[in-house]
């Protein structure tokens, strides 16, 4: 030991002699591609750990460097230089953005990798494709951005519905939810509204089993990997963002019959007005109220954020605050949200620390959509009878109208109020450490939290027809809270090596454990005869004589965990052959007691044959010419209740006296659906990029899937979760960027994708062949929920009455449910997007589109408009059309003739449509004149438009739906915007 | 520098290690708002609270509160479709009805869940007697009786035949619990009649005074649970359906007991006051606490601001009440607002608790009246006509609606008949009472659209539900009914 440092002593000593002989001073400046000076750059002696970083200005002077010395730039996002010191005593930099390594990186939420060396199918969705997109929640901002991914909403509320996000085709009965992954924590997929899109960087959606291999048993939906901005070393940037613009509904598309009509309906029929005098029904022929014009309106929606950014060689940082606001069609309905981030990174000796945190409160007033109650505004919009009046010649609201059976739609949306604050924090920190000595070898430790808070009220004023409805007659208060808390914490070994010139090695184990705690606890209070709107406004009263005031309570537990192992390696020869293994062992709370483990595996391969050296000919317009497979089985837990393993006894209660009754058939085999994928892919590059992209061919088995296996119901129960059926999933994902013209500074460009996913399901529970559930069956070889119904063919001429097809193809009057047969499926087999961007200078207009072909929707909303014993409400035109005389040819039976609101195939619609998703035009200030200003770094201005455009041959106000009907669904609504962009 | 690299390299070891370790602890999520199977039955205690768990099927909408209460008599001729119906029933009660149709499923479901929960009682509560046997007892009766009674509304409604020794189809009877393979075939209805007895005759001997901790008269009885009196009520009941005459008058006479038909206020107050604790009257009552308990009569009560109603009284029933029949007012009330009911007379008999319009009121499912009913009946079946007339002018006295008249004795059957829909006008025997008469039902001249059939034959096979479509899909063995 002593020996040693003699030695180093002795050595540094004969350096530094050797130094002040022949050492010199070097400077200069560093600069970037635009002669903007590059501050926080660091310059260093090779071999050595002497350097310094650049100034302010981009500026550097490091002494006592011997000649022939190589020193080496490196900055955050640069491209690193290595320059030979020679006999230069100003050595100025010039620096490129390493837009290559950022642009061709997957990120798998574990590590980055190089997306040339990957066989995994990812595709990446870069941040600029939703900034600054006037829609609260990023999931419904994916739609039509990536080949495999289909993403369609169900409601155009601001902040609120759930987005069913599906990666390549449903593969389970039950949920099927990607899992989200921000900055290395898991997310729940319900809570979005609450985070700014803006801060993103760019999302990964990893899609195969490859990509997905590290998930292991919550990968088989598909993983959607978000990053968040980094702070980029050099001058610290300020950048503001603001918009501002309109929201409005889409046109309603089901005609309903106007006061003169509607009256002469009732008369013809002897119901409601009927019995009115002739003065009165002249007085009412008079109104015609509108009462679509009375809950809609047109919306503002605003927002504002200011970011800033920057860092040196060691250390950066991004932070930003913004606020949103967007008004929604309906009125009373808005959601106001607050968002806070602060990314930073900082490294030091052989540490890097990272923190990502942000910080979100929202809130959002909302209103009852998607069902069939009449207290629901939206529905009542349609019920309501065009010759009823809102207000009552006080001025007052009406409640309730006894001709069309309905409540005033305005009576809920202006009296009663429902509102939901949400606050969220992600956080995440990790440590990294390069292991002296080994060179390559990286532990890692990271952890993450992502807790969820919402308060849920919904007050009921006593006077609205639903107030009235509350236990006591006099309104209700209910106010819930719900907790929801996710914790993962994963430490890795990394290994990263190259053998010689041909072969390199990328390796790294891991250990996690995940947990979610979601606790839930709420009252409802009775009796709001006073003016509060608070508890404090409640009666509290007893059962007897009086109202029965007694407030209920409830509250919930839930959760589950899972501890993991996991592996990872890939392995290159020569650059152009790729091997890429991941396991994963999953222990999961939600399995059965004999099922606690499972293992999940992948293998991929990919191959460059375009860097081959028989491919020399072709290299001038053929640039990369990639294949790659993959194999692998991953895991879907979602649809796993957190305790369905065991055989459990839920409380109840009965005459006051609390009881336990058997809630489940218990299964100790219960374990995750296993899903095989294969998955084949070409990436091409053609012309130097004037045309590239892939074409990818996967097929994906879920074994194992979830069932509600049906029992019979003298069990005391009606199904059993099973791991028991299978479903395959097979699919093509074809997408292409083009740079069509570029000429003299003008540029048009194309992205476009199309996935066709052929959903089936290959078998369900033993010896069955088919569940009908409603108007939806699942059959064995047809894709999941495919729609059922009794084929409606028309009127019977002869006597109005209407007439179906007999499962042996025959005609009837009569309904029959064991007539059903199936008709499209609800899912869209055929979507995607396609962009046309146009630059010229400054001016850049892009129009973006989304398409969904080949579902069909059952419009439940035409139902309720056209069955013809709703006719005290107001109903569809088209009935005016209805079947009066022998003889008449017409598609509307007799408003005599009773059959069954049960669905039939008259309400089965094509669900297709295109839809002009986002159209935007922008200007950007010339630098030139920038530079006048001094003060602003960049400016752009834009004006943008949402959903300007859709086709489609769909009645409803708006094709886009999640589910297998569509009722009552708040419109997506179209988004005028001008926004502006400056930096400083 | 090496101390650190060993520290790292250790800490991340042990790091691995502990998180390693504590992987089975953390898999091992407890839930706290539901209990595990061992946990839940320890002691006697826990099975009193298995025993509430078998009547919460019992108030659902899939029994009380709907499918056999108040729908019997929407689908028969007590009650009139309105306009302004939103006809969320009409396929039963304008009698299209199909396999798929929810309300037929959700009384099947129902019952079989009442009776799976049982079957946990009756099966493993032996372990437990030991403890304390009355109790035990208690528990066990109830159990009992609960099942019988689940296997004997099954039957009345998809039983092919009501006739004691039939060897028609009946429904399975099932006397196990939790047996996912469970694919029962149909017992026939004689078999069916044999384990109600037996469960009801076992019931009878468990729930004697002298073999109970808690009985009739005692601290802690509640006319919410089944009594022995009303193991007795349901012996008659079955007997009626069965026609054993005579068993049908001895346990109506036991049933019976001393008790005497209410009258007055005391018989108006067990409608919206629920006050029926010492009211022989009710024998038994399912309990609603809550709206979110349910409603057992919503298609049909006005509640506060008089809104959504969809069933008036038919005329035909308005006009069997003699004047001054205080059943009149007890049951119904004439409405004071605009609307399609406006001005017109609406069942109010279960109005709400303390005459609250909230619809939140028990379902007085087994009442005093019907056991004189059923005695009188049977009397007159067996030739005792004395007896019987004796019983209908009690019921009848009671209510203010005079003794019967020499006309309607001469026409018995049809007076029993008469006094059966005006007493249990809208409780739902109505629908069976046609199908023990063997009578089709004729709607009256209100039966007016929306309503779109008025008239049932007495040989459809619609009075014999379908088996749901679930059921059949699920389980091979059984067989549907004929004509669906």
């Amino acid at each position: 030991m002593k020996k040693k440092i003699l030695v180093s002593l002795v050595l540094s000593f004969c350096i530094a002699f050797y130094a002040l002989a022949q050492n010199r001073e070097i400077s200069g400046k560093v600069t970037d591609t635009k002669g903007e000076g590059i501050p926080g750059v660091s310059v260093l002696i090779k071999g050595t750990t002497s350097g310094t970083a650049t100034d302010f200005e981009g500026k550097y002077k490091l002494a006592n460097v011997p000649a022939g010395a190589v020193l080496v730039y490196k900055g955050v996002g640069l491209v690193t230089q290595e320059i030979a010191v020679g006999t230069q005593s100003v050595i100025d930099v010039v620096m490129k953005e390493d837009v290559q390594t950022m642009q061709e990186v997957v990120v798998t939420g574990y590590a980055d990798k190089e997306a040339k060396t990957f066989a995994g199918a990812a595709s990446k969705i870069g941040g600029d494709r939703i900034e600054n997109v006037p829609i609260a929640t990023f999931d419904q901002l994916l739609q039509g951005q990536s080949p495999g991914l289909l993403v369609s909403s169900s409601s155009g509320m601001p902040g609120t519905g759930r987005t069913n996000v599906i990666i390549r085709g449903v593969g389970s009965f039950g949920n099927v939810d990607p899992l989200y992954v921000v900055d290395g924590v898991y997310v729940s997929a319900d809570y979005f509204a609450t985070l700014n899109p803006n801060d993103f960087e760019s999302m990964s959606v990893l899609k195969d089993a490859q990509a997905a291999s590290i998930y292991g048993a919550r990968g088989s939906n598909g993983v959607i990997v978000v990053t968040t901005k980094k702070g980029k070393a050099g001058k610290t940037q300020f950048n503001y963002n603001f918009q501002y613009g309109i929201t409005q509904a889409p046109q309603n598309r089901i005609p309903l019959m106007n006061t003169q009509e509607k009256i002469d309906l009732e008369l013809q029929q002897g119901i409601g007005v009927a019995s009115l005098s002739p003065d009165s029904l002249a007085r009412l022929r008079q109104v015609e109220t509108d009462w679509f014009n009375l809950v809609f309106r047109n919306g503002v929606t605003t927002s504002h954020q200011l970011d800033v950014q920057g860092g040196d060689d060691r250390t950066n940082f991004y932070i930003s605050g913004s606020y949103f606001k967007q008004e929604g069609t309906i009125r009373n309905t808005q959601l106001d949200r607050y968002t806070l981030r602060s990314n930073t990174t900082h490294s030091f000796n052989n540490f890097r620390i990272r923190t990502n945190i942000s910080i979100g409160h929202s809130i959002s007033n909302f209103t009852r959509e998607q069902d069939v109650f009449i207290g629901s505004p939206i529905n009542a919009i349609r019920w309501v009878n065009p010759y009823e009046m809102p207000y009552d010649s006080r001025g007052e609201i009406i409640q309730f109208f006894f001709n069309s059976q309905n409540p005033n739609p305005i009576g809920d949306l202006f009296m009663n109020k429902r509102e939901t604050r949400e606050t969220k924090i992600i956080g995440g920190a990790s440590l990294e450490y390069d292991i002296p000595n080994v060179k390559g070898l990286t532990a890692r430790t990271r952890w993450g939290i992502d807790y969820t808070q919402r308060e849920g009220s919904v007050f009921l004023d006593r006077r609205t027809y639903i107030g009235s409805q509350a236990q006591g007659g006099n309104g209700s208060l209910n106010q819930s809270i719900l907790k929801d808390a996710r914790l993962v914490g994963t430490t890795s070994l990394n290994y990263s090596k190259t053998f010689g010139q041909d072969h390199s090695i990328n390796a790294g184990v891991f250990y996690e454990l995940s947990y979610v705690d979601i606790r839930t606890f709420g009252a409802t209070a009775f009796g709001f005869t006073g003016r509060l709107q608070s508890f404090a406004g409640s009666t509290p009263g007893a059962q007897g004589a009086g109202p029965n005031y007694i407030p209920t309570v409830g509250g919930s537990f839930t959760g589950n965990a899972l501890s993991s192992y996991f592996f990872d390696a890939s392995y290159d020869f020569r650059k152009k052959y790729f091997i890429n293994i991941g396991a994963r062992r999953d222990g999961s709370s939600k399995f059965g007691a004999n099922r606690r483990f499972g293992n999940f595996y992948s293998v991929g391969a990919s191959w460059i044959i375009s860097d081959e050296d028989f491919m020399q000919s072709t290299s001038s317009w053929l640039n990369t010419l990639k294949l790659r497979a993959s194999v692998g089985t991953l895991g879907n837990q979602n649809p796993l209740g957190d305790f369905t393993r065991l055989a459990i006894f839920g409380n109840v209660t009965y005459a006051g006296v609390q009881g336990i009754a058997p809630s489940n058939v218990p299964n100790p085999d219960l374990q995750w659906e296993a899903s095989r994928k294969w998955n084949v892919a070409v990436d091409y590059d053609l012309f130097k990029g004037r045309i590239k992209g892939s074409i990818e061919f996967y097929d994906n088995l879920t074994k194992d899937a979830l069932l509600a296996t049906q029992l019979s119901r003298t069990t005391g129960f009606t199904s059993q979760v099973r791991n028991v059926a299978s479903i395959r999933n097979r699919g093509i994902e074809f997408s292409v960027s083009t740079r069509n013209v570029e000429y003299r500074g003008f540029r048009w460009t194309t992205d476009f994708n199309i996935t066709y996913n052929d959903n089936k399901i290959i078998s369900l529970s033993d010896g069955q062949t088919q569940i009908v559930d409603g108007f939806v069956v699942n059959k064995i070889g047809l894709p999941i929920r495919t729609l059922f119904a009794v084929p409606y063919v028309g009127v019977n001429p002869a006597n109005g009455d209407a007439l179906f097809r007999t499962i042996d193809g025959n005609l009837t009057n009569q309904y029959r449910p064991s007539d059903a047969r199936p008709f499209g499926p609800t899912i869209a087999p055929y979507f995607g997007g396609f962009t046309n961007t146009f630059t010229y200078k400054g001016i850049s207009l892009s129009a973006f589109f989304v398409y969904f072909y080949g579902n069909q929707i059952m419009n439940n909303d035409r139902i309720n408009v056209e069955y013809q014993t709703y006719i005290n409400a107001n109903v569809s035109r088209d009935l005016l059309r209805a079947w009066r005389y022998p003889g008449q040819i017409t598609d509307i039976p007799a408003l005599s003739y009773g059959y069954p609101q049960e669905p039939t195939s008259r309400y089965i619609e094509d669900g297709s449509f295109l839809r002009l998703r986002n159209i935007r035009l922008a200007y950007s200030v010339p630098e030139n004149v920038l530079k006048q200003a001094k003060l602003i770094r960049s400016a752009t201005f834009y004006l943008q438009g949402q959903n300007l455009l859709t086709f489609t041959k769909y009645l409803g106000q708006d094709p886009e739906t999640a589910n297998d009907f569509q009722q009552g669904q708040y419109p997506q609504p179209i988004i005028t915007t001008f926004g502006m962009t400056l930096g400083f | 520098m090496k101390i650190l690299k060993h520290s790292i390299k250790i800490t991340l070891i042990v790091l691995l290690f502990i998180a390693g370790s504590a992987c089975d602890r953390v898999l091992d999520v407890k839930p706290t708002d539901i209990l595990d199977q061992e946990k839940a039955l320890q002691n006697l205690d826990d099975y009193e609270a298995a025993l509430v768990g078998c009547y919460t099927p019992l108030r659902g909408a899939g029994y009380y509160g709907r499918a056999l209460y108040i729908l019997p008599d929407m689908m028969s001729d007590n009650l009139a479709e309105i306009t302004g119906s939103l006809g969320n029933y009409r396929e039963m009660t304008d009698w299209f009805f199909t396999p798929a149709t929810g309300e037929v499923s959700n009384f099947f479901i129902a019952a079989y869940t009442a009776i799976g929960r049982a079957n946990l009682i009756i099966n493993t509560i032996g372990k437990f007697e030991a403890t304390n046997q009355r109790k035990a007892n208690r528990i066990k009766g109830q159990a009992l009786a609960i099942r019988a009674m689940a296997h004997f509304d099954l039957l009345r409604i998809f039983g092919q035949s009501y006739e004691r020794n039939s060897s028609a189809l009946g429904v399975p009877i099932v006397k196990v619990f939790g047996q996912p393979s469970l694919k029962p075939k149909r017992n026939t209805v004689k078999e069916v009649y044999d384990a109600v007895f037996e469960d009801l005759l076992a019931a009878e001997e468990l729930l004697q005074p002298s073999n109970v901790d808690i009985s009739e008269g005692s601290t802690g009885f509640n006319k919410n649970f089944l009594s022995l009196r009303a193991v007795r009520f349901l012996l008659a009941r079955v007997s009626q359906y069965a026609e054993q005459w005579q068993d049908a008058v001895k346990y109506a006479t036991d049933a019976i007991g001393n008790l005497q038909p209410a009258t007055g206020a005391a018989y108006d107050g067990i409608w919206e006051n629920d006050n029926y604790a010492n009211v022989g009257e009710v024998i038994w009552a399912v309990r609603y606490n809550t709206i979110g308990e349910g409603r057992i009569a919503a298609p049909v009560t006005f509640f506060s601001g008089n809104y959504l109603i969809s069933f008036l009284p038919s005329q035909a029933l308005m006009s069997l009440y003699n004047t001054g029949d205080r059943r009149i007012n007890a049951f119904t009330r004439v409405l004071t607002t605009s609307g399609s009911a406006g001005g017109k007379r609406a069942v109010s008999k279960f109005l709400g608790r303390g005459g609250q319009p909230d619809g939140v009121v028990d379902a007085k499912a087994f009442r005093l009246s019907e056991l004189y009913l059923i005695r009188a009946e049977a009397n007159r079946r067996l030739g005792n006509n004395t007896d019987a007339v004796a019983d209908l002018n009690a019921v009848r006295n009671a209510r203010n609606a005079g003794a019967l008249s020499t006309a309607e004795q001469n026409d018995f059957f049809l007076a029993i008949e008469n006094e059966r829909r005006r007493e249990f006008a809208f409780e739902g025997h109505r629908w069976f009472d046609f199908r023990r008469y063997k009578k089709g039902i004729q709607r009256g001249t209100d039966c007016q659209p929306p309503a779109t059939a008025c008239s049932l034959p007495a040989d459809s096979p619609r009075f014999v539900w379908p088996i749901p479509q679930s059921e059949i899909l699920a389980n091979p063995n059984m067989e549907q009914n004929p004509g669906y």
